[in-house]
């Protein structure tokens, strides 16, 4: 099949049942803020579905890629490991995806979640971007799944050189990494940068980060005001949508849905018992995994440092440029995924003490060394600042067949009874 | 008849016990510094003009167990990192007096953040961001780097690195380099005085002892190379490249077969000293234009560059095939690896890609598998 005929059906399958799944959700109603994430994610794929129909520019890129700049030039961005990971969820193709990514000669050892990304740009199933933008700001699998895509699809693309530490000097180094975006921008569209709209995108990114802030001070609240789908979905809207007015609605939404709780006094869920701090991210096919906690165990999640925190920094829409690079140094998962291991032991400590936390989950994907890496050290800050214990959860991000949601649930029932009996 | 290379000896036994060897011990012995390096991104020659011996932290001839590192650093962390921190917890490298990392790959930075907060308590710390890129902002941003080290390095020794010592250092290490393109030369004839073995020793032993002290042996070395009847009778030519590997043991498995390695891409090979420092520039520059533009890494943008200089190794080699060496982990050479493996392909080079943990020696699957390879070769060539 050629690019045009497996990749269309294929977006246009997950579009349909993320479609089912709203209806579901309108059907039976949770939180509004549940059913909005729904309707940002048909929305978002549907707009990638419009854009190969109308042969509209799609910029492919990596996860922590700039969307603010995106948005200001006015192209449709995809998200790729997030695309490549929701098809495979949706279509329920793991082994099939997994099977060409070997074919093609990459080892068990590289992260499940590029392996995934280059076997939907194999098997022609993602849609073809014009050009893609992709960084080293989680990794190194995403400093690399660049070249396999560039070479298989033979388009251009512009590789963003992040530094590694909070410096003056840095911060310069990668904001004129971003100039050299928009220039790379503008000479494959074709387009001037609309700096008036690159303004207002970045002013909408800091009203995020503001929310976000905002919400995390709210969830110090006892019981916690959120569920634990809550972070994942925030997390997933700030991917796609970061520089949007989407973005803003949706979290102004979690906002004053959270603070309506805190309001009452009433909590996400009807009876709070374990107050967790979620390390790294639980796997993509098993999310059900944190209802399963909320509901058996009343386990919540009252922070989560790699995902949920934002440092101190503040963005500028006068200097839109400097506020993106500079975002990318204080920004959730970047900080912590790259940057030096004291900042993330310090928030995660830190949280641990202003969230109240009585445990601690760190799900230890096999893919993600510079997480796992961190696993040991996490442990004993935890245990010696703080006095609380933590589990590592072996697991892929991706893959199901490694770590089963059955086996996970067996050694967090452990968990959880250890944590009763230490009450 | 002994048909051992005496420098060579000479050199083995300097930099033998691993890793605080006798040359370290002699060099200590007046009160001298040593700083362990991770990556070869950090430039010798600036610890060097210091006064401080440079050592490259790594693991040497075997696969270690590595339990003690394994409660520190995760199973998924790639093994050489994992070694370097199993030798360090172990009390081995206790002869350093800091560490400085070049931030080339997760596992190097995070065997330097789990070594601060568990390792050596060292006085001197030290890691620095290196670009995936050669644009010139990355090299002023390389170079800015760089003075920042020198700073740091000239307020822990207490003096400031001078330019007069770093052009000193720069022409010291450009005589290694000089001797080393003088080695491999040999290795370029039909029936090479040296093999691939000895000279990843030869290499080694650079990163381990005074260069000084190296440069004179390794002249030696190559004036005994130059006047010796000594050949290396296999007839298949091999080159091996991929992630970081020391043990030397391994090659000469393969050696134990009509092969012959003749060059490699490999940052105990080529790829730590592949061309020369600059003098006409000022000293600093010309460190940062050469370490930033070497033979580049897999962590490197675009890969090409890395491709154009392992076909140029092939070419100038004669190689008949390439053996490709990846640690398990080391996700940058994983995902170059289907790419240039269809890029060798299409120039007729058959590829062995073997999938190892660092320290691995060349027994059981991985000679079997080096057998059946080199037979192919056998028959396709002779």
């Amino acid at each position: 099949m050629t690019v045009a005929t497996l990749a269309k059906p294929r977006i246009q399958q997950m579009v349909k049942i993320l479609e089912n799944i709203l209806a579901h959700r309108h059907k039976n109603p949770t939180y509004a803020s549940e059913e909005l994430y729904y309707e940002l994610m048909v929305k978002y794929y549907r707009r990638i579905m419009e854009a190969v129909e109308q042969e509209r520019t799609i910029v492919g890129h990596t996860v922590m890629s700039p969307l603010e700049v995106f948005y200001g030039m006015g192209i449709v961005p995809m998200h790729l490991e997030s695309t490549s990971m929701m098809m495979a969820i949706l279509l329920g193709n793991y082994a099939e995806f997994f099977d060409a990514a070997r074919s093609f000669g990459l080892t068990p050892e590289t992260c499940s979640a590029h392996r995934l990304l280059a076997a939907t740009v194999i098997q022609n199933s993602l849609p073809r971007p014009d050009f893609i933008v992709w960084t080293n700001q989680v990794c190194d699998n995403t400093s690399k799944s660049g070249d396999a895509i560039l070479d298989l699809y033979e388009i251009p693309g512009i590789f963003l050189d992040r530094p590694y530490r909070y410096t003056t000097r840095e911060v310069e180094y990668f904001t004129k990494e971003l100039k050299r975006l928009v220039q790379f921008l503008e000479e494959q569209t074709g387009q001037k940068m609309d700096y008036d709209r690159l303004s207002e995108a970045v002013a909408r990114s800091q009203r995020v980060t503001e929310l976000y802030r905002e919400i995390a001070e709210l969830r110090r609240n006892i019981p916690a005001p959120a569920r634990n789908r809550c972070f994942l979905n925030s997390m997933v809207v700030e991917w796609l949508y970061a520089g949007t007015q989407e973005a803003v609605e949706y979290f102004e939404l979690v906002r004053d849905e959270i603070k309506e709780r805190v309001d009452k006094g009433v909590g996400g869920i009807p009876e709070e018992r374990f107050r967790i701090l979620t390390l790294f991210l639980p796997p993509s096919y098993e999310w059900k995994l944190m209802d399963w906690m909320e509901q058996e165990y009343g386990a919540v999640s009252v922070m989560e440092p790699y995902c949920s925190w934002w440092a101190k920094g503040d963005m500028d829409p006068a200097k839109p440029l400097e506020s993106i690079a500079e975002k990318s140094f204080y920004r959730s998962l970047v900080r912590q995924m790259h940057g030096p291991s004291e900042g993330i032991i310090e928030d995660a400590v830190q949280a641990a003490i202003d969230y109240k936390a009585d445990g601690s989950i760190y799900f230890a994907h096999i893919g993600c060394r510079q997480a796992c890496a961190l696993i040991r050290s996490m442990k004993d800050a935890l245990k010696d600042d703080v006095g609380i214990p933590m589990i590592a959860l072996d697991c892929d991000i991706i893959d199901p067949s490694l770590s089963p949601g059955e086996e996970m649930r067996g050694k967090l029932e452990g968990f959880f009874e250890m944590l009763e009996d230490t009450k | 008849m002994d048909n051992s290379l005496e420098a060579l000896t000479e050199l083995k036994n300097l930099a033998t016990p691993f890793p605080k060897n006798t040359a370290i011990k002699e060099w200590q012995k007046p009160g001298r510094k040593v700083i362990g390096y991770v990556c070869i991104y950090v430039p010798e020659e600036i610890l060097y003009a210091a006064g401080v011996l440079p050592f490259r932290v790594s693991g040497d001839n075997e696969e270690l167990e590595l339990k003690k590192a394994e409660a520190y650093l995760y199973i998924n962390t790639c093994s050489f990192a994992r070694t370097g921190f199993q030798l360090a917890i172990e009390g081995q490298y206790d002869f350093l007096e800091g560490l400085v990392t070049a931030e080339t790959c997760d596992g190097a930075r995070r065997l330097h953040d789990v070594w601060l907060r568990y390792g050596n308590n060292n006085s001197f710390t030290h890691i620095f961001y290196i670009p995936r890129k050669w644009t010139e902002r990355a090299h002023q941003f390389y170079r800015a780097q760089l003075e920042e080290l020198k700073g740091k390095l000239g307020e822990f020794v207490g003096k400031e690195v001078s330019d007069e010592a770093l052009r000193h250092a720069i022409s010291v290490y450009n005589r290694s380099r000089e001797l080393l393109h003088s080695l491999y030369e040999f290795r370029k004839r039909n029936n090479p005085p040296i093999t691939g073995a000895e000279t990843l020793e030869v290499v080694k032993a650079a990163m381990r002892i005074p260069r000084e002290q190296y440069n004179k042996i390794l002249e030696r070395l190559v004036n005994e190379l130059e006047h010796t009847d000594r050949q290396i009778n296999k007839r298949v030519r091999l080159m091996i490249l991929g992630s970081i590997l020391h043990n030397s043991e391994w090659i000469k498995a393969i050696e134990d077969l009509d092969a012959v390695v003749v060059t490699d891409e490999l940052c105990t090979g080529t790829r730590y000293f592949w061309n020369m420092v600059d003098t006409d520039l000022p000293p600093m520059e010309a460190l940062a234009r050469y370490y930033l533009n070497r033979p580049p890494c897999a962590r490197f943008q675009p890969s090409e560059r890395r491709f154009s200089h392992i076909f140029d190794m092939l070419d100038q080699f004669k190689v008949h095939g390439v053996v490709s060496e990846i640690v398990r982990y080391c996700v940058p050479y994983g995902h170059d690896k289907p790419l240039l493996k269809e890029r060798l392909e299409k120039r007729d080079i058959p590829v062995l890609e073997l999938d190892l943990e660092y320290g691995q020696g060349g027994t059981g699957q991985v000679r079997t598998r080096a057998e059946a390879f080199v037979e192919m070769l056998q028959t396709k060539h002779f």
